[in-house]
């Protein structure tokens, strides 16, 4: 078997477990997880890969709905699948007797650290909810589907 | 938000199922599918719930491959 150049898999994994810090870290209180939040954006938003953070700015506002939205639940660390560090919240992301919309966006941001810097943003077709619920169902846990996916 | 087999709630409190008309549709895209629920009130046809439930197929892919210099892709092909 011949050399090869690449990133380690396990290192992937442990970028998202916050390992690894190249430029000035932070102090962490704990060992713990953090807390990921998602919050909802109304269709006229511009949450963006650019989004660098939380912003009240378009966040959907309604009945039921508290402003920075609800916490993800992660009940399996970050793992190694195949070539890729995978990592996916294990349940919804729900909002329970809500009236709001029209909205088409989540994003998931860090509750934790300071200036709840941004993960992600996922769209979806424009949904209006009314005195209803909305849930959001993860993807499978796996290369290919996972919400958060580092692949070498 | 709470329902039973006889009623549920709305933007005006509990309502019989039986002055209710349920709706529902379905929304697909390569990245997600959205599923929707409508309950009108029956005569009036007023919307009166909406329930919406998004399925995600794929999440965030972050490419991490280290990029190889000229010459080490000259020298493998």
């Amino acid at each position: 078997m011949a050399n090869s150049q690449g990133p380690a898999v396990t290192f992937l994994r442990d970028l998202l477990n916050g390992h690894f810090a190249f430029g000035t870290a932070v102090v962490r209180g704990s060992t713990t997880p953090d807390t990921f939040k998602g919050a909802l954006y109304l269709t006229s938003a511009t949450i963006t890969p650019a989004t660098a953070a939380y912003t009240a700015t378009g966040e959907v506002s309604g009945a039921g709905y508290t402003a920075g939205g609800v916490a993800f639940t992660f009940a399996t660390p970050p793992a190694v699948d195949g070539s890729s560090a995978i990592v996916t919240p294990s349940a919804s992301l729900t909002f329970t007797g809500v009236t709001i919309g029209p909205f088409d966006c989540v994003l998931m941001y860090n509750d934790t650290a300071a200036g709840d810097p941004a993960v992600g943003s996922f769209t979806f077709g424009s949904q209006t909810v009314l005195a209803g619920d909305f849930s959001l169902t993860m993807p499978v846990n796996a290369a290919g589907t996972a919400l958060i996916e580092l692949t070498s | 938000m709470s329902t039973d087999e006889t009623s549920v709630r709305t933007k005006y409190g509990m309502m019989s199922r039986a002055v209710l008309l349920v709706s529902s549709g379905v929304q697909e895209t390569a990245d997600s599918r959205v599923e929707w629920t409508e309950y009108r009130a029956v005569g009036t046809m007023e919307l009166v719930r909406r329930d919406c439930h998004v399925v995600l197929k794929k999440g965030l892919q972050i490419g991490a491959a280290f990029h190889m210099q000229p010459a080490q892709e000259a020298l493998h092909g």
